[in-house]
Parts: C-alpha cells; sequence; structure tokens
C-alpha cells in the first residue's frame, strides 16, 4: 500500500465536539479510514439486499 | 439394537450424531429459493477468508514471528494475512447485519445466532492479539496503549498485553482454536436448522392468518 500511497503522515480524522471546536469532549472522533471502510460496508450491505441474484427468478419459478 | 449394541458408546454416538444430522442434511443437494440473494453469500466469504487467514497464519507460525521482515516472501504472506482478516471481518459484519435484520433466530434458531454471536466477539481480542505480535514499534504502540483498556474492565491481571509470549499463544493457538470450534458449531447448526428464511410479505403474512376466510366471519364485521 506505501508503495502506491503516500502513508508518511498523521492520521485524518473525523472530529464532532461537544460545543465548541476547542472542546476536548468528544461527540464523535475516528480516523477518516475506518469511516470509509464503514461507508463501503452499508453500501455492499444494501446492493446485497436491492441487486437481483443470478438465476434468481428461473429457481423460484421452477 | 442389541445389547452388545447398546452398551457400545461409539453406536450410541453415532445413532445420536446421524440422528441429529443425517447426511441430506449434513451435505445437500440444494437450497431453497430464497437463498439466491447476495445478502446470503456474505456467511460463506466470511468462511472463506477464514481459510486464508488460517492458511497464511500457519505458515507465519512455521517460519516465527520475526520472518516476515527481512524476507519478501514473509512479507507476501503477512500481507495475505492481514487483509484476509480485513475482509474477514467486512464479510462478517455484513453478515451480522444481514442476519439481524432478517432475525435470524427465529424458527428455534437461537443457538445459531448466539454461536455466530461469540464468534465474532472472540475473533475481535483474535486481531487484537495479532497487531501486537507484529515484532515492530507499531505492536508497542498498540500493546501499551490497549492495556490501559484491559485494565480499566479489570482483566488486566489474565491479559497482559505487553507479555509478548502470552499475546502469542493467545494469537497462534487459544483463540483461532475457539474461533474455528464456534465457526464449526455455527455451520453444523446452520446445516441442522437450515437457512433461516426470510420474512413474508404482507400479504402472504395475512393469507397465513386467515387461510380460509368464511363469508359468516365477512358478515359478522
Amino acid at each position: 500500500m506505501a508503495a502506491v500511497f503516500n502513508l508518511n503522515h498523521h492520521a485524518t480524522y473525523l472530529d464532532l465536539h461537544i460545543g465548541k471546536s476547542s472542546s476536548p469532549f468528544f461527540l464523535f472522533h475516528m480516523s477518516l479510514s475506518n469511516v470509509l471502510v464503514i461507508a463501503v460496508m452499508f453500501v455492499v450491505f444494501f446492493a446485497a439486499i436491492l441487486l437481483p441474484f443470478p438465476g434468481h427468478r428461473a429457481r423460484s419459478e421452477s | 439394537m442389541s445389547v452388545s449394541d447398546q452398551r457400545s458408546w461409539t453406536v450410541r454416538l453415532r445413532r445420536r450424531a446421524v440422528g441429529a444430522l443425517p447426511p441430506e442434511k449434513l451435505l445437500p443437494d440444494g437450497q431453497p429459493a430464497y437463498v439466491s440473494s447476495w445478502i446470503y453469500v456474505f456467511g460463506v466469504l466470511s468462511l472463506t477468508s477464514l481459510v486464508v487467514i488460517i492458511g497464511s497464519g500457519s505458515i507465519l507460525t512455521l517460519k516465527g514471528p520475526g520472518w516476515w521482515h527481512f524476507t519478501g516472501v514473509g512479507h507476501f504472506f503477512n500481507s495475505m494475512h492481514l487483509w484476509s482478516v480485513e475482509l474477514f471481518f467486512f464479510f462478517m459484519v455484513v453478515h451480522l447485519w444481514g442476519k439481524y435484520w432478517m432475525a435470524a433466530w427465529r424458527g428455534g434458531r437461537r443457538r445459531v445466532w448466539i454461536t455466530g454471536a461469540v464468534t465474532f466477539l472472540v475473533a475481535i481480542p483474535c486481531a487484537l492479539t495479532g497487531y501486537v505480535s507484529q515484532q515492530n514499534f507499531d505492536a508497542q504502540w498498540i500493546s501499551t496503549q490497549a492495556k490501559d483498556a484491559m485494565n480499566s474492565v479489570g482483566v488486566g491481571a489474565f491479559f497482559n498485553l505487553t507479555n509478548f509470549g502470552q499475546m502469542y499463544s493467545y494469537h497462534v493457538l487459544l483463540l483461532p482454536v475457539a474461533v474455528v470450534v464456534l465457526v464449526a458449531a455455527h455451520v453444523l447448526l446452520v446445516r441442522k436448522h437450515g437457512v433461516v428464511p426470510p420474512f413474508p410479505l404482507a400479504e402472504e403474512s395475512a393469507a397465513q392468518e386467515s387461510p380460509d376466510p368464511s363469508p359468516s366471519g365477512a358478515e359478522a364485521s
């Protein structure tokens, strides 16, 4: 991965603070890469429900 | 059954095993039509990832925990081990979501659900002990940070993340054996009870509740 992407930097985080941005109380604190993986999980989950499975109609009719 | 058969524990065990899981249930030649959906694929994908994890992990175990640092082949198997774990958790989470919203504990499948959920919980420390077995600064950082989490929940005396020998034993033997045994039980229970069907549509469930509406009932309403 490091050969393809430049990973020589600090992780990017998504922060939601309670009150001002300088507040130490985090409502939400997660690295961007983890947020993206969870987003992809949601996409795959709904795609698995909605996309037709090959041969499903033929099996249902038989 | 003869008296000698009744006394034989192997005969009794075989009869019980075949009664619980007859061969046509253990290795079925077909599945219901509703299994033809992508959401039913993620259990098998999780199993496939687990096979790659066990295979690549076995090679890493045979060569030692530091091997992957100084050989290209070792780095390849380490990467294969890491990414199969990533996929295992990815597929397992989607499988869990699908089964949760399908209420997969219906129809006497409570133990199927419990073994699956416990497998997920046991797989988490299995992966964590892998992170602290990497033999690098990353592992040191993770172990010194994660030990506070273990101490905060009162299990630090039994689960010491700064003890490499203990963590390595957990990672390559105890926890993988637990995961594989739980997965085997989960699959056998799925074979026994069958794959959980989806919820019936609203009109189907209404038809099931009143299969033969009588004219008198219609008059009374």
